[in-house]
């Protein structure tokens, strides 16, 4: 399945049989693969690995994480559907949509910089207002329903933050993909993701991007390859059915051969930083839900990364014995953040040794 | 920040053991509701409802009198108890945020402001005629008049685009932050506390309560009217306007949303189908399977027919070509718009609700049909019993098509398994009863080479139980079912009011359905029972840490329409090293509530810092920080985000003081 990795094996650190803690099934290991479980008096928070290193590094950038998907949303949010969190049960949405994406990143492009700063004004003399309006209702609620205006602020000042100008990011083509939620738009979505990500890092738009494709019981069929059942059809064929499991090895791979294409356009591009290039300078976690989807156990998960700059790559490593919060305590710590557990503290303390 | 308010639907609490279902069986009935919960007064809570995307497509599409359907591409929200429209779980992520700004200016952009301004600015002046247009867009959009408060905001931003840029793109982007303004974003139902301590809908809640009920909308011209004049303060008001809400065409818009929300039909037109088995199921198909159930159940709604009618139904709506899928003889009647005439179904193998294909697309697997999905959708959406998931370390895969075996002999497993007869006997020898209908939900007479065995039965929900021959019996069973009326109720109760489970709202869903014997409620039963529930007129505060103010939307009277040649809006005193304006916004004997507004006209980045002297004693405070010094000198400071300000810069922030 990882044959379309061969050229990057040297840059590669390979997790197996990692055991996820206390967590199994779908929905389950949704919940659990990037949260550890934390509740709000976790270290975490209940925060997801993404939304942690970007409350730890983002503060000076335009967007502090940007979440993409590839069809991630038909079902509503759920934790079918999602794998980022903001806290315990509070799910951070994926952009599906690369052309909006792409209107975030660079702004709708028109007229000159005359027109694009009085736009930029009139748009602050809005959000001015909104944030009054946000700020006076809370004044008229109490209770429950004052936390959601406490989160409609913040979500003005993050608004506000993003629509600075973005000095370095110079706008591509936008993407091409219309219908983004067609399940034969697949790889084209998948593609346009893919270079956004990129290009969101390469201009220092954000130091931390998810891409989540499809989601746990997935209904995309992979047409693309040529099959006619389901990604989560093809994950319960039982092994008498030779055909049926060689087509579900075939989506995996074709899931690896992206990850591959992401590897190469980071390697393509200059850090915007430092030194080396942006694959040099960042770490890629590829995390999956479930270890045995016949069996619906999170036990044997096999996870890929990058060394970043901050491990030494080129590795295959025996995770059994770990828990996934080991792993995320190690990702944290090498970032500079001072933790030793990550969500559910009974999950394991410390880093993962041999990483 | 994403909350859940409650948990998820189900009638019977299911005792669950390690795993499976064991506890589920029960000898009686549904339960009656707990007498302790059903006893008290069932005001509901105060709640900020954000607009779902379709209800925000249909109020900008009839504020400014065009076609809207950015909201269509709005992140998707988060499903709580099966439904997509829970209040508490609707919230403004900063990804909405963005999506809400760039629709907002995409749709004043393209505005037609002839349709929108009440008057001429060159015969009335450009201020007097913009104060009129922000009072009458306001009062639609915010579906309130604006206060005094509330038309200075809105005036003041017009003036800053308009002394640049002239009259209309300073009314463009008035429409573009009120689409955006928390006023319109959210529907309040907050109401105004009254002498028994509850919070009482106002009118004007009352009749956007009203209009989303009924039209998944903006509340029209009459409707706003009649709040005006109080007309919907009794029983009697209220009653007369939703029988005309009801009886209108755009009824059938929430009504069609509901049932693709209980049923999860809005997965219809994306499951996967294997196109080589069903070659048939094109995109055209779906759309149309999509359209009759629409069209029986709005049908029905409006004939005033009952669950047990719809459940039963001998006719339905088709185009010629969807009959023709079907196999049935096309109808003979005038086609509608989109070509779907009424076909009797007398004599066919199709019959109900539960027989349409859009049912039964939606509930099966891609090469086959399957009776886990269908056992599952009468389980958990037509009698509201929630089952657990599998157990992990049980290999839970469909068995492999066999073509020496009939479907329903492939899941013979479930059946002779103790781990998962438990649950799976709750489950299957309901989806058996299905088996006639194929993966796509057209009648066939074998499954493969094997003959249809459709019986089945249903236990574990005793008012229901029984044993049947065929989905026409099954349905039957289920039409005759309380357990089946309630359900439906509370799920309407549920999508009604944007909460799960509530207990209150329980007990009258409940109440409503009982009142009817089983099978003879309306299918628009639970949302006229809706006016007369407390939960749509009465709101009950969170004692400890609800605010003693007044209701939002006091009329605005305006005496006299400003002039052109007025100053507008210079700062009033100073203290401290900043500007700042006092306006209060409400006033009542025993307090008052006030915004902060504070300008930096100094040349210099300043750290603010206002001293005054107020009336009363402060009780809270936001965007701002207060304190009280030894002499009485009143002290405000900024929070972390707007302590300081660049030359040239506001920030507003508030309060509400005792007297």
């Amino acid at each position: 399945m990882l044959e379309p990795l061969t050229d990057w094996r040297d840059q590669l650190i390979l997790l197996d049989r990692l055991d996820f803690f206390d967590a199994d099934n779908h929905e389950g290991g949704m919940a659990a693969m990037l949260t550890g479980n934390g509740d709000a008096g976790s270290t975490t928070k209940g925060a997801s690995l993404d939304q942690v290193i970007a409350g730890a590094i983002g503060g000076g950038y335009r967007f502090p994480s940007i979440e993409l998907g590839v069809q991630t949303s038909a079902w509503g949010g759920s934790s079918q559907t999602r794998m980022s969190y903001s806290g315990p049960g509070s799910y951070v949405t994926p952009d599906d949509d690369p052309l909006n994406v792409y209107t975030r990143l660079y702004g709708d492009v028109l007229g000159d910089a005359e027109a694009a700063a009085l736009r930029l004004a009139r748009q602050q003399s809005v959000l001015d207002l909104l944030m009054g309006e946000v700020s006076a209702l809370q004044g008229v609620i109490g209770g429950e329903e004052r936390i959601k205006l406490d989160a409609h602020l913040e979500s003005l000042r993050a608004l506000e933050r993003s629509l600075s100008p973005s000095d370095g990011c110079e706008a591509p083509l936008p993407p091409s993909v219309t219908s983004s939620q067609d399940n034969d738009s697949f790889p084209d979505v998948t593609s346009a993701q893919i270079k956004l990500a990129v290009a969101a890092l390469a201009c220092g738009a954000s130091p931390v991007v998810s891409l989540q494709m499809s989601h746990t019981v997935s209904p995309a069929v992979f047409t693309w390859l040529g099959m006619a059942d389901s990604h989560h059809s093809l994950s319960h064929i039982d092994d008498s059915n030779q055909a049926g499991v060689d087509e579900f090895i075939e989506c995996e791979r074709w899931f690896a051969e992206q990850v591959g294409e992401a590897l190469g356009q980071l390697a393509a591009l200059p850090d915007p930083d430092g030194d080396g290039t942006l694959l040099d300078t960042t770490l890629v976690l590829w995390a999956k839900e479930l270890g045995d989807g016949r069996l619906h156990t999170c036990e044997s998960v096999p996870w890929v990364m990058t060394g970043g700059g901050l491990f030494t790559p080129g590795r295959w490593l025996d995770a059994s014995g770990y828990s996934q919060h080991q792993v995320l305590v190690s990702i944290c710590q090498a970032f500079g953040l001072d933790l030793d557990t990550f969500g559910d503290p009974s999950g394991g303390a410390g880093p993962m040794g041999v990483l | 920040m994403r909350r859940a308010v409650g948990l998820s639907l189900r009638l019977l609490t299911l005792t669950l053991g390690l795993w499976g279902c064991d506890g589920a069986r029960r000898d009686k009935g549904a339960p009656e509701p707990e007498d302790e919960t059903c006893l008290s007064p069932a005001p509901g809570p105060r709640l900020l409802r954000r607009l779902t995307h379709a209800e925000y497509d249909r109020s900008v599409t009839d504020l400014l009198g065009q076609e809207s359907s950015r909201g269509q591409g709005f992140a998707a929200d988060d499903v709580v108890g099966g439904l997509m429209n829970n209040a508490g779980a609707l919230d403004v992520s900063s990804l909405l945020a963005d999506q809400v700004r760039a629709a907002a200016e995409a749709a004043a952009g393209e505005a037609d402001l002839s349709l929108l301004l009440p008057c001429d600015p060159d015969e009335v002046g450009k201020t007097a005629c913009a104060t009129l247009f922000i009072e009458d867009f306001g009062l639609r959009a915010f579906r309130r008049p604006l206060t005094e408060d509330d038309l200075q905001r809105y005036l003041t931003l017009w003036e800053s685009v308009a002394r640049e840029d002239g009259f209309d793109a300073g009314a463009r982007w008035v429409i573009t932050a009120m689409l955006q303004s928390p006023h319109f974003l959210y529907r309040m139902e907050l109401g105004a506390k009254g002498g028994d301590g509850l919070y009482h809908l106002t009118g004007w809640e009352r009749a956007t309560a009203l209009s989303y009920l009924f039209w998944g909308t903006t509340p029209d011209d009459e409707l706003l009217e009649a709040a005006a004049s109080g007309a919907l303060d009794d029983d009697e008001g209220l009653r007369a306007q939703a029988a005309r809400l009801a009886a209108d065409p755009r009824a059938e818009e929430v009504i069609a949303a509901f049932f693709e929300d209980w049923l999860d039909l809005d997965r219809l037109a994306i499951v996967s189908r294997d196109t080589t088995e069903y070659p048939e199921l094109t995109t055209t198909v779906r759309e149309e399977l999509a359209g009759e159930t629409r069209r029986l159940v709005n049908d029905l709604a409006a004939s005033g027919a009952t669950l047990s009618d719809l459940l039963l139904a001998r006719h339905s709506f088709m185009t010629d070509s969807l009959a023709s899928y079907y196999g049935v003889s096309p109808g003979t009647g005038e086609a509608d718009a989109e070509g779907f005439r009424r076909v009797s179904l007398d004599g066919v193998q199709y019959g109900g609700l539960l027989s349409q294909g859009s049912v039964l697309t939606t509930w099966a697997l891609s090469a086959s049909s399957s009776p886990v999905h269908r056992g599952l959708l009468v389980r958990e959406h037509l009698l509201c019993q929630d089952l657990p998931p599998p157990p992990s370390n049980l290999n839970t895969s469909p068995p492999p098509v066999d073509p020496t075996l009939s479907t329903r002999e492939r899941y013979a497993t479930h059946a002779t398994e103790p781990v998962c007869q438990s649950c799976h006997r709750l489950i299957d020898p309901i989806g058996f009863g299905f088996e006639a209908y194929d993966g796509i939900g057209r009648w066939r007479e074998r499954d493969g080479e094997h003959p249809i065995d459709a019986t089945g039965w249903i236990e574990g929900s005793a008012s229901t139980d029984g044993e049947f021959d065929g989905l026409m019996e099954l349905s039957a069973l289920l039409a005759a079912s309380p357990d089946v009326q309630r359900c439906y109720s509370r799920v309407w109760f549920s999508f009604a009011a944007g909460l799960a489970d509530a207990e209150n709202l329980t007990c009258d869903a409940d109440a409503v359905a009982d009142a009817y014997a089983p099978g003879s409620m309306p299918l628009t039963g639970p949302q006229t029972a809706l006016l007369a529930s407390e939960h749509l007129s009465l709101r009950a505060g969170e004692a400890a840490t609800e605010l003693d103010t007044p209701a939002l939307g006091e009329r605005l009277s305006l005496d006299e329409l400003p002039e052109d040649t007025g100053e507008w809006g210079e700062p009033s005193s100073s203290e401290g090293n900043v500007d700042f304006e006092i306006n209060i916004t409400s006033d009542w004997s025993a307090g008052y509530c006030a915004d902060l507004i504070v300008t930096n006209n100094s040349d210099l980045r300043v750290t603010w810092e206002v001293r005054t002297r107020l009336s009363g004693v402060p009780y809270t405070v936001w965007s701002s920080k207060y304190s009280e010094e030894a002499d009485g000198t009143d002290v405000f400071v900024g929070e972390s985000w707007n302590n300081t300000l660049d030359p040239g810069a506001s920030t507003q922030g508030g309060f509400c003081a005792n007297r």
